[in-house]
């Protein structure tokens, strides 16, 4: 296993920021009274805890962060002490005390970022990570919970953290980077920094092993789970193929041979009591047959939808899914499945627990937590139970104790207590100031709302949302069969602003007629003027992949890159020449990448922003990586046979950053 | 675009001034902590948002489906045993009861009848080779035989006591069970060719439950003839009901479980390894293999053609189709069976879906009791071949 150049992009990136943030005066007065150790290298503040034993609790037994935790507040007695909900509000950057019993929001402390998860640490600390500042937060308890908690430090990690676990032992803090594709081990104590582990693309949720020696991550596009040995340091991660073939008609054995699903929203992970099966909520998704026509995105004469729920059941210890078979339904099953799924499925699952036999996802979307049998081959296709929870759920946390589940649904800003062993209706408040929640921009979280939301006919006919392809704003990493030939998913996100035409072949001018002419093929009816103009509110301020710039190591070989992007001899800058305008001409041309099923020769220029983070290339994503995109189109897409290897990895190297 | 901010003093407002159909169609949700009913941020003005019924309840207030995890210590093991190993060419007793019928199985030749009444079998018996009693009488040699054309050829099939499924038992079993085998009848061999037979049935035991009787015996191609040998009874765990009637049953060895299934609308069988193998007859055959890593699934419809008391029929292979074509479907099953490698035992999980649950089936007539076995050896269920097998007389 290595530390690669690649995970290590971003790894002090914001340092200065994290510096200048610095603690709350009081804090800092308080780290000057004491003789603290020197931090280690990347961390900002002290981590241990100033009054240990001070303060709520860890609560329950998981290890797996979300964005919503659970803690218990001491008491008069053991049984008197009050469970409390941990809260990460990505839109205020704050995290939020909530008393699970009554919904009362205790505390609001502000972060230093916006969190995506939190988890509470075996002595009570929270450890919060911070996507947008590259880099993990950890807190401690305050005497009392009205009190909030109180910053401690700050750990630098590669781009993006996204995802929390923790060791069965404590000692050691897993942290996922999503833009960074890495997964960093950090002391659980110290935070000091460990083994920083590369990953395929968009890492999200991970957990460890029952013995500690494994991590398990998912990611959201790839329709894949990687494994890390934590103990071989020279080990890098494994993949684990999730992708499930596609079984219909009445044959008595399905003997032809299976095509497996490509997949995507792989967001969550959650593990069985026992270690023994790791679960992963995720869409599989049909897109056709590339070289095909279709009618829209997809084979809209496919016996299923184009994307339906999924969760694979990982055999941890085979390192194998044991979910490769969808079964489409025949019959009144079929009907059924046609008539709801479409408005009803899960396709955009995004937190994930599991209790007693159950596991339990929330959904985007459909705004829901719905409950499946965790010992079947496909719990998705056995569903137990599903509660309305307000919109947008991103974390659910368990109280197996007293059976019921915690939902935080940060596009409604509220926490829904969920009892799982009666018929109650789920109790949902608001969280928030006392004084009143913080006020959001109103067409922002319109168009958020309507950007995540499945089974709206005016959006598509097949239930598909927009997030659907482009999760977190972003792609899909699938070529799509269009009626203009494959077509892979273009990024949105930080890419609109000057990258006009749009689609692949620049057929349109402005972003709501691209969006129109989506929607068309997606056989929605389309949305109203105030709703739409929402949509493209949100679409054009989703927030871009933080800034990544190269680690000291590289900016001498990024900066040979960039000369040699420059260059005449290699003639990038014909077409890509201006960084300022997303390094695009915004004209087409025929560069040679015509394939069967297209309807044209010349493309769009495609913009290099972000490049790093949306493989694979070229229209029909026939090219995996950059390095192979560079080897293949020498004379047909500026000139690189010239160059010498250092050259060609300088000009990757460049072309990352971008 | 001017971005509007709004307090929720105004999400009430808002909420009025939108399409009336809003605030039926969009439950709010319970603010406990003030105790009041208050609409979710950010939806308020969602102006045709679905009814929520379509958006959370994918049955549609139709029937849901009626899912049952086994804990490990429910996978029916026990009393489940799986039959004994087939019978080996070549070891045939001396002394077996020949006939063209015996229990639950039979011989028929052209047009239905049996083979010594078929004229194609006259014609062999006149030309076969001289007995005994022929040579006496110093008839002409008989011409050369030739395999390909002085053979009949007959249906070996269930007969009417149960519904019945027939294999070579040496020939990969359980991969080739059918509802009938043709065999090759020829009269003028001179010795005795034998093939052992397996044939599979499902009946009404003891106190109406079902009962998996599994029959070795042989076919003499010389007689024509069929024999039983011996005969195991076990009993399947019921799986799946459908109002009384057993839909589904599972039987457990060491390496798979065999499902014996209702005859099916549509029937899919998949495995991690792509060893299930599946059977369709008067009832299905599915056998998947189980253990550490390993997963299937077998997902089946049933229609109201098929549903009724399949294995209480005295003749169930003619009168229930096979493919009931058109008829309404009545009920689905699927069933997952699963073992991770760290775990000890097999976990299934059932799911049945129906939008009749209690419907009442006509119970057809009951079937006649077996016979006892005379003269020849009993199977692993000593002392009467009709009595199941007790858990420690199963274990082999």
């Amino acid at each position: 296993m290595t530390a690669s150049p690649k995970t290590l992009l971003s790894l002090f990136l914001g340092l200065g920021l994290l510096a200048s943030c610095g603690g709350s005066p009081k804090a800092a007065r308080t780290a000057s009274a004491t003789a603290s150790p020197p931090s280690p290298p990347g961390v900002v503040g002290q981590c241990g805890r100033s009054a240990p034993g001070v303060g709520a609790a860890r609560y329950g037994t998981s290890r797996s962060g979300s964005s919503v935790a659970l803690a218990l507040a001491p008491g008069a007695g053991p049984e008197e002490g009050r469970v409390l909900a941990y809260v990460a509000d990505s839109d205020d950057g704050a995290l939020y005390t909530v008393d699970v019993s009554s919904g009362k929001t205790l505390a609001r402390t502000k972060l230093r970022g916006q969190p995506e998860q939190l988890l509470v640490l075996a002595d009570g600390r929270v450890a919060a990570a911070l996507r947008d500042k590259n880099a993990v937060e950890v807190l401690e308890p305050g005497a009392r919970p009205e009190l909030g908690l109180s910053p401690r430090c700050l750990a630098a990690v590669p781009s993006e953290p996204v995802g929390l676990a923790a060791t069965p032992d404590d000692k050691t803090l897993l942290v996922t980077s999503g833009w960074g594709r890495a997964l960093t081990a950090l002391d659980g104590a110290s935070l000091a920094a460990g083994r920083s582990v590369e990953l395929p693309r968009e890492p999200r949720s991970v957990v460890a092993s029952d013995d500690g020696k494994l991590a398990y991550v998912a990611h959201v596009v790839g329709a894949q789970m990687s494994v890390v040995d934590l103990d071989d340091p020279a080990a890098e991660a494994r993949q684990v193929d999730l992708r499930a073939g596609e079984r219909s008609g009445a044959a008595s054995s399905a003997r032809r041979a299976d095509k497996p699903r490509e997949g995507c929203q792989g967001f969550a992970l959650a593990k069985s009591s026992d270690g023994a099966r790791v679960f992963a909520p995720m869409a599989l998704v049909d897109p056709g047959e590339p070289a095909r026509a279709s009618g829209g995105y997809g084979n809209p004469n496919a016996p299923l939808p184009p994307e339906v729920s999924a969760v694979a059941v990982v055999d941890a210890q085979a390192e194998r899914s044991l979910t490769k078979a969808l079964f489409a339904p025949s019959g009144f099953g079929k009907a059924r499945f046609l008539r709801h799924q479409p408005k009803g499925d899960c396709i955009l699952p995004r937190a994930a627990a599991y209790h007693d036999g159950s596991l339990y996802v929330t959904c985007f979307g459909i705004d829901a937590l719905v409950e499946y049998d965790g010992k079947a081959v496909d719990p998705s296709r056995f569903e137990r139970r599903r509660w309305a929870v307000g919109g947008g759920p991103t974390g659910v946390a368990l109280d197996g104790a007293a059976g019921r589940a915690v939902v935080w649904s940060q596009f409604d800003h509220v926490v829904s207590v969920v009892p799982l062993n009666g018929g109650d209706e789920p109790q949902t408040s608001f969280v928030g100031d006392p004084g009143g929640r913080p006020d959001l921009d109103y067409e922002f979280a319109l168009g958020r709302e309507l950007f995540h939301r499945s089974g709206d006919s005016r959006i598509s006919q097949d239930g598909r949302a927009c997030a659907s392809c482009h999760p977190n704003g972003r792609e899909d990493a699938i070529t799509w069969a269009t009626p203009d030939g494959p077509r892979q998913t273009p990024m949105l996100a930080g890419r609109l602003d000057v990258t006009a035409p749009y689609s692949w072949s620049g057929q349109h001018a402005t972003v709501p007629e691209h969006v129109h002419a989506t929607f068309q093929r997606l056989g929605g009816t389309g949305l109203d003027e105030a709703s739409l103009g929402a949509l493209l509110t949100y679409i054009s301020r989703m927030p871009a992949p933080p800034p990544a710039a190269p680690p000291p190591s590289r900016r001498a070989l990024v900066e040979r890159g960039r000369e040699v992007f420059a260059s005449s001899e290699a003639a990038c800058v014909g077409c890509h020449g201006d960084p300022d305008r997303a390094s695009t001409d915004r004209e087409r041309h025929d560069v040679g990448s015509f394939v069967q099923g297209d309807t044209q020769r010349a493309f769009d220029t495609p913009s290099l922003r972000f490049l790093s983070g949306t493989a694979p290339y070229f229209h029909d994503g026939r090219y995996a990586t950059l390095d192979a995109l560079l080897d293949a189109t020498d004379s047909t897409m500026g000139h690189t046979a010239h160059l010498s290897k250092r050259d060609r990895r300088a000009l990757a190297a460049y072309l990352e950053t971008l | 675009m001017k971005a509007r901010r709004f307090a929720p003093t105004a999400l009430a407002l808002a909420a009025a001034a939108l399409a009336p159909s809003f605030a039926a169609a969009k439950p709010p949700i319970r603010d406990i902590v003030r105790g009041t009913v208050r609409e979710p941020f950010g939806r308020n003005t969602i102006r045709e948002p679905l009814p929520e019924t379509d958006a959370i309840d994918p049955f549609d207030g139709g029937p849901r489906p009626d899912g049952v995890s086994e804990p490990p210590a429910a996978v029916p093991r026990l009393p489940l045993v799986s039959p004994p190993a087939p019978l080996e060419p070549g070891r045939a007793p001396e002394k077996l009861a020949w006939s063209y019928e015996t229990e639950g199985l039979r011989v028929v030749g052209a047009e239905g009848l049996p083979p010594d009444q078929s004229p194609q079998f006259r014609h062999l018996r006149a030309v076969a080779p001289a007995r005994p009693k022929a040579r006496k009488k110093k008839a002409p040699p008989p011409a050369p035989r030739r395999a390909d054309t002085d053979t009949a050829w007959v249906r070996v099939e269930g007969a009417s006591s149960a519904p019945t499924l027939v294999a070579f038992a040496w020939q990969a079993p359980e991969s080739k069970y059918a509802r009938a085998l043709s065999m090759p009848c020829r009269p003028w061999l001179e010795a005795p060719v034998r093939w052992p037979l397996r044939w599979e049935s499902v009946r009404e035991g003891e106190a109406g439950a079902p009962l998996w009787q599994v029959n070795d015996g042989w076919y003499d191609e010389r007689s024509c003839q069929v024999s039983l040998e011996r005969r195991t009874a076990l009993r399947p765990a019921v799986l799946v009901r459908q109002g009384q009637t057993p839909m589904v049953l599972g039987a457990r060895d060491d390496d798979a479980v065999v499902f014996l299934v209702a005859p099916t609308r549509t029937l899919q069988a998949h495995d991690l390894g792509g060893g299930a193998r599946t059977t369709q007859g008067p009832f299905a055959r599915v056998r998947v293999p189980v253990g550490p890593g390993l997963a299937s699934t077998l997902v089946a419809s049933f229609t109201g053609a098929s549903a009724p008391s399949w294995w209480k029929r005295p003749n169930a292979g003619a009168a229930a189709p096979v493919q009931p074509g058109a008829e309404p479907i009545l009920l689905e099953v699927r069933v997952d069976l699963s073992q991770a490698v760290a775990e000890r035992e097999p976990t299934l999980a059932i799911q049945r879906v129906t939008d009749r649950p209690e419907l009442s089936l006509p119970v057809p007539p009951k079937a006649p009791p077996l016979p006892q076995l005379r003269g020849s050896r009993q199977g692993p269920g000593e002392g009467g071949g009709q009595a199941a097998l007790a858990p420690a007389q199963a274990k082999r």
